[in-house]
Order: structure tokens, then sequence, then C-alpha cells
């Protein structure tokens, strides 16, 4: 249910917004769930300001706040990200040892991000709106 | 990709410096992590795994610097991640598969070749040739299959039985070399004269020989554990040809001393690898 709201970023379909993002932000695992969809359009945002490597990428996000986000959920993504073409490698040589594979967004990745950006910003304003009207009603 | 990019060989070599760094239980996770990987499947595009676990090794490596465990880093569910890696991996070209498949069949014939050559009469049997070599290839399958699973595996078995387990699986795979041996009619065969045979041996015996001194220092001692058991059934494929001996090794006695040489060095290629494995514990 929660990888609903994922979802609907990707449908660009405003019918259903019975949503409840209440649980979301007390259980970690539940909040993790959710930002998968999300997390694509994150990494692009961290990647498109300039280039980074992985770890540098982990610790910037949890840096952000997304404090329980693991390696092993960002390796697959940048995969992901790359085999799409949004993200470009290269090697670059490290002050320790040897050269790191370093990712930078692509004119393809740009878009994609700000098309996030927009659907983000149509989200938000979606739930929130619900949230003032029928938010109030608790069980 | 640039004139620059290492070879797999140098990656894999960096590989294991690098990962001597690791500390503890991060060693552990990132070797289990590893190995995995690598195990996943005979095709993948290796050039690209061991960039991945390169990367990972060193992302590992920065963590641990910061005082970060490599769980804490990549996360409570590594088999998961690794399924997803593995998931988006290329496949390897043409030419490396090409590569495999040859080097399992030239083991897998070399072998069969020593043999057929060590008994003087039977000929080589292509046939069965290829068929050991198809067989080899499907072990070679199995085994990197068992050994992927068992990373992450939950099953906690007692030692006794994943002994029993192994031994039996030994069995089976021999007795299926046997029994291609024993079944296949002898359609593809070449028959070798006596001075052939001698030159055939020859042949492999020099080649391996030179093979084994090309390698470097660390590959050099699986090599040499090699060398006892082929360079006797060769000498005594040579005795079987030539015509001062040959009467002798056919005759009961001659071939009771034969089978008791080819064991002696057997148990010497067992013993020396025993050696080298007890030498890289320490």
């Amino acid at each position: 249910m929660l990888y609903k709201i994922a979802g609907f970023l990707y449908n660009k379909n405003n019918t259903s917004r019975y949503y409840i993002i209440g649980e979301v932000r007390c259980d970690p695992v539940k909040q993790t769930q959710l930002l998968k969809g999300v997390l694509e359009g994150c990494v692009l945002l961290i990647v498109s300001e300039d280039e980074v490597y992985g770890y540098e990428l982990v610790q910037t996000l949890r840096n952000y706040g997304f404090t329980e986000i693991t390696a092993g959920t960002v390796y697959p993504l940048l995969q992901k990200l790359e085999k799409k073409d949004y993200l470009l490698s290269r090697m670059k040589p490290s002050p320790d040892g040897p050269d790191r594979k370093y990712y930078q967004i692509t004119s393809e990745g740009m878009n994609h991000c700000r098309e996030f950006m927009n659907q983000w910003e149509q989200l938000v304003s979606n739930v929130n709106h619900l949230i003032r009207i029928k938010g109030g009603r608790r069980p | 990709m640039s004139k620059h990019t290492p070879t797999v060989e140098a990656m894999v070599k960096l590989n294991n410096q690098l990962r001597e760094e690791l500390m503890g239980e991060n060693k552990t996770y990132y070797e289990d992590l590893l190995t995995y990987i690598r195990t996943a499947g005979l095709f993948y595009d290796d050039h690209e795994v061991e960039s991945l676990l390169m990367q990972i090794l060193q992302d590992i490596l920065s963590a641990q610097h910061d005082g970060q465990s490599a769980e804490a880093f990549f996360g409570k569910s590594p088999q998961k991640a690794a399924d997803a890696l593995i998931h988006n991996l290329g496949k390897a070209s043409w030419k490396e598969i090409m590569k495999l498949t040859g080097i399992i069949f030239g083991i897998s014939s070399f072998f069969e070749l020593l043999n057929a050559l060590t008994l003087p009469g039977k000929g080589i049997n292509f046939l069965v040739l290829m068929l050991n070599g198809l067989l080899s290839f499907i072990v070679v399958g199995i085994v990197f299959h068992v050994l992927h699973r068992s990373i992450y595996a939950k099953i906690v078995k007692s030692k006794v039985l994943s002994f029993l387990v192994l031994w039996l699986a030994c069995m089976l795979i021999i007795g299926l070399f046997v029994l291609i041996h024993v079944l296949t009619p002898p359609l593809l065969t070449l028959y070798l004269a006596s001075p052939v045979g001698i030159l055939m041996i020859t042949i492999l015996l020099v080649g391996l020989t030179i093979a084994a001194l090309r390698r470097n220092k660390e590959d050099r001692k699986i090599w040499w554990s090699f060398l006892p058991p082929v360079y006797i059934m060769g000498l005594i494929g040579i005795l079987s040809r030539l015509p001062l001996t040959e009467d002798w090794l056919a005759s009961r006695n001659g071939r009771i001393t034969a089978v008791v040489c080819i064991g002696f060095g057997l148990i010497l290629n067992w013993v020396i690898t025993y050696v080298n494995i007890r030498a890289e514990k320490e």
C-alpha cells in the first residue's frame, strides 16, 4: 500500500488519493519501502550537483536524513540508473590507492530529475490537501 | 573502455591484496559476498564482475576506516543486494565464452589423452574425449551452483553429514567418468603406432612442464603438484611401447608395478596439494 505512493509518481494518475502516511514516519522499514521509488530522484539530485563515488553517495544520503539507507540498496540503484543512461561512470585516481568509480549525471538524467521534482511537488501538494481536509478525523 | 583499464587478472590480484586490509567480521562479510557473486554463473562478463567487486571492496574499506562495520554500511541483507546486482550484470563476450569452454575441454582432454596413452593398444577415442569434456563442463557448473547456494544457506549441516554428501557426490562424478569409458562404443577411435605414441607422450610432458614453468610463483605450486602423477603415467606409457620393456609391462607383475607407481604418483599429488593449502592458511 505504501509502495503505491511511489507508484503514484510514475503513473501521473491523480484519481486515487486516499493514502495514510502517518505510519510511515514512525517505522524505518516502511520508510525505506516508500522511499525506494523516490530514491532514484534523490540520487539524481545529489549527483546533479557534483560527481560522486559509492561510499560518498551513501554518506550524503544519510546526512540528508535517509539514516537507514544502506549501500546494498544504493548500489543496485546506481547500476540501474547507469544502464538507463541517466548516469555515466568513469574511473578516477583516488588519494588512497587504486582508481575509484565516479558517477556523473547525463542530460537524460537531468531531464528525468526535473520530471521527478515536478511529480513530487504535485504529490506533496495533493497529499497535504487531503490531510488538511480528511486528516482531522482520526479513529 | 580505454587502453588503461586493467585486466581481469590484475583486478583479481589487486582485490586479493586489498582484502587483507579488511578486519574480522568485515572480511567474512565481504568474502561471502565476493564468492556469492563470482559463483553466480559461468558466463557473466568477468570484467564487469571484478569492477563491481573492487568498487564494493573500496567502499567497505572506506567505511571500515571511518569506524563503520561492513554490515552497517552494506546492510543486513547482502544476499538480496547481491541478487539485484547479479541481475543487472552483462553477459560474457563470445570470445570469453569460447576461452572458458576451451580451457575446460582442454584440461579434460589432456587427462583423457594421458589415460589413453598410458595403456598401449587402446587408442584415442574421440567420442569419449567429447563426452568427457561435456561432463567436465556440467560438473564445473554444478560445483559453482552448489558453492553459490551454500554461502547464504540457512541450513546448518553437521560436519559428518556434509562430508558424507561430498563423498557421495565425488563418487558419483568419478563413476560417471568411468561409465563414459566403459559404455562408449569405439566409434571415433584413433589407433597409434608405438613410436607415435611415444612422441605424443613426450610432447604432452614437455608441454606441461613448459606451461608449469611459465606460471608465476603462486600458481606454480598448484601446477607442480600435478607433475608427479603425470610424469609417472607418461613414463609407464613410454616404457610400455619400447621393445625392451613392453613385454614385462604387459605381464602381471609389470601391470601391478605400474598401477602401484601411478597410485604413488597420485599420493604425491595429494601430499603436495595438502602442504600447499596448509602453507597458505598460515
